[in-house]
């Protein structure tokens, strides 16, 4: 086909074989800065383990597991238009599978994190055959049956522990004081590989048609996009991110029960992380994370008051502040810190922002 | 005439018991136009969808240089060098113009890589007459710059059949001139182009042939003359609008 669409007129109108062509800007002024503060941040969690004290790295460690989390959930939302409330299928298949990769298979247990998550990702992508049949809330609603099912057939399972569950062994090789530094740098390192990769993702081709297909997939396929391999592929990565969120919670917690691994509170929490945050921003649900934590730590304990609270706040933000924490630092400093849009330079001064998704 | 670049036959459609589009056959040369004309319902923007693949025919069959492909859907035929327009405009309302448009060049016919694509974009705005509104968000942009986003967006993806659905509706007179130059440099340049449209001395000045369909039927096709002045057609738009 290419051969055939290469031989005939250009009727974009472009001059074929000219020089430089337009410019396009791919990055923000002065986008080095945000990048430098990532880097920054990122060395200074890494030295967390040396600095802080053993409760503070487990809570860390929590707070890694949810912009892991969040991330992911806004890949799906933001940015590929598949709003979820199952993600929690893949959070706790990657408990079990890692339990039974490192318990019951031997497998060195972060070796098994790695395989966790992809498995999960395999997984996913094989659910996506089923799921994707449906749409809108439908999909919704299916993933969660979809994450019912996975539970259902969990508690099955005797070796996992049934449906009272278990605990992981595997790591109790390790001194509880080194597991813990060594959960939480494994921690890290999923978050920074889920951002990374996220980022990365969203500024590729890839990401170009997966927002194409977000905001009208009639159109989008009318242009090439091959929509449902472009969702397919998102929910893939999602399927990842959850699956090693997962096995990090294990990691963390070391104990493992079907009704708390695939609750659809997991689903309840990636939501509000990233309204809260910003949807559809880079930025937003590491910010959405930081809030959940912390509102977390200070009023878990205050039980039932905590979880009315945390409801009425969502509510608040989203009617205050639709676009989230994200969305104000947006509109106040005209900046978007890690854009995955395209700028055409030479009409700049006339752009009101090509702020993209 | 010409090989055809091309060819539909006996294409049916119906939504339930309407027969929308029923046996249309026609052919189209590269650098040739062939306007379509015909009242409200007639089944235009059906045939359309059945030509571009957005649609599954009940019967007959499309060939494109040669190639079947009938059962190809909207993603292939796309790719393999069918543009279209909507008369609906579908922007995607949360990117760019540029980002739009560049979906097209980068998905399209050609599937192009780096800067090629970004030429075709740029190229593809400055034809459809966006230049200075590339940074804009797609849906800030009134009706008839969704328009002109649906014509630049069909442009890159570098089509060897261009699909137009009234997309001259709204336009001032210059505009409508500028546009005519634009479908006559495209002709020139190769492209096949199948041309829907109500504005008619539009259609006059740049159509090699003229086709008319009402209940889904082609009542008239050929010189677009003879079939503007055929009573076919004027039966057609009898009470409905003036050609
Ligand atoms: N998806 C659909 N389901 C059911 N009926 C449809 C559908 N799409 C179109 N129709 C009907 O088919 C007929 C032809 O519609 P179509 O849009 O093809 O006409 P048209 O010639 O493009 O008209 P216009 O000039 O108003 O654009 C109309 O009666 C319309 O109501
Ligand atoms: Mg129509």
């Amino acid at each position: 086909m290419s051969a055939h669409a290469a031989a005939t007129p250009d009727p974009a109108g472009a001059p074929a074989g000219s020089g430089s062509g337009p410019r396009v800007r791919r990055s923000a002024r002065f986008g080095w800065i945000s990048f430098v503060i990532f880097a920054v941040v990122v060395a200074l969690m890494a030295l967390v383990p040396v600095t802080e004290s053993v409760g503070n790295i487990n809570n860390l460690t929590q707070l890694l597991i949810l912009i892991v989390m969040g991330v992911t959930w806004n890949l799906l939302a933001g940015y590929a238009g598949l709003v979820s409330i199952g993600l929690q299928a893949f959070i706790g298949l990657g408990g079990y599978i890692l339990l039974d990769l490192a318990d019951n298979n031997a497998v060195q247990p972060f070796v098994a994190l790695a395989l966790t998550a992809l498995l999960c990702g395999v997984v996913a992508l094989v659910s996506s055959f089923v799921v994707f049949r449906l749409r809108g809330g439908y999909f919704a609603i299916g993933t969660w049956v979809v994450a019912e099912v996975f539970s259902l057939i969990t508690q099955q399972i005797n070796s996992l522990g049934g449906g009272s569950g278990t605990s992981l062994d595997a790591l109790s090789y390790l001194e509880p004081i080194t597991r813990l530094k060594d959960v939480y740098w494994a921690a890290l390192i999923c978050a920074v590989i889920t951002l990374v990769g996220v980022y990365w993702l969203l500024r590729s081709r890839t990401g170009l048609a997966l927002t194409a297909t977000r905001d009208d997939e009639d159109g989008a396929r009318s242009l090439g996009v091959r929509s449902t391999l472009t969702r397919r592929i998102a929910y893939t990565v999602a399927g990842i991110g959850c699956g090693a969120a997962g096995g990090l919670l294990l990691m963390s917690n070391l104990d493992i029960v079907p009704s708390s691994a695939y609750s659809v509170n997991l689903s309840a929490y990636m939501i509000f992380i990233v309204l809260i945050g910003g949807l559809g921003t880079i930025e937003g649900p590491v910010i959405g994370a930081v809030v959940f934590w912390y509102i977390q730590l200070e009023f878990a304990s205050d039980g039932a008051y905590y979880l009315i609270a945390l409801g009425a706040l969502a509510v608040l933000m989203t009617l205050v502040l639709p676009g989230g924490i994200a969305g104000l630092i947006r509109r106040v400093t005209h900046v978007d810190p890690f854009p995955v849009g395209y700028t055409l330079a030479s009409e700049e001064p006339t752009s009101g922002g090509a702020e993209g998704p | 005439m010409s090989e055809s670049l091309l060819s539909v036959a006996n294409l049916r459609k119906s939504f339930g018991a309407l027969l929308v589009v029923d046996d249309v056959t026609f052919d189209v040369a590269g650098g040739e136009v062939l306007g379509v004309m015909g009242p409200n319902g007639a089944g235009k923007t059906t045939m359309l969808n059945l030509v571009s693949g957005a649609l599954a025919p009940d019967g007959g069959r499309v060939v494109l240089a040669g190639k079947d492909v009938t059962r190809v859907g909207v993603v292939g035929r796309c790719r393999r060098g069918i543009g279209r327009t909507h008369q609906v405009p579908r922007p995607f309302e949360r990117m760019s113009v540029f980002e739009n448009i560049l979906v097209g060049a980068t998905n399209g016919g050609g599937t192009h890589r780096g800067r090629e694509r970004y030429r075709l974009a740029n190229g593809a705005i400055e034809r459809a007459g966006l230049s200075g509104k590339a940074n804009r968000l797609a849906g800030s942009l009134p009706l008839l710059d969704r328009k002109r986003l649906e014509l630049a967006r069909a442009l890159a993806t570098a089509p060897e059949i261009l699909l137009l659905d009234e997309i001259a509706g709204g336009l001032t007179e210059p505009e409508v001139q500028k546009l005519v130059e634009l479908v006559l440099e495209l002709r020139a340049s190769g492209l096949g182009i199948v041309w829907i449209e109500h504005v008619v001395h539009a259609l006059m000045a740049t159509v090699d042939r003229l086709m008319a369909l009402t209940y889904g039927r082609v009542i008239a096709q050929g010189d677009p003359q003879e079939v503007m002045e055929s009573e076919e057609l004027q039966h057609a738009y009898l009470g409905t609008v003036a050609p």
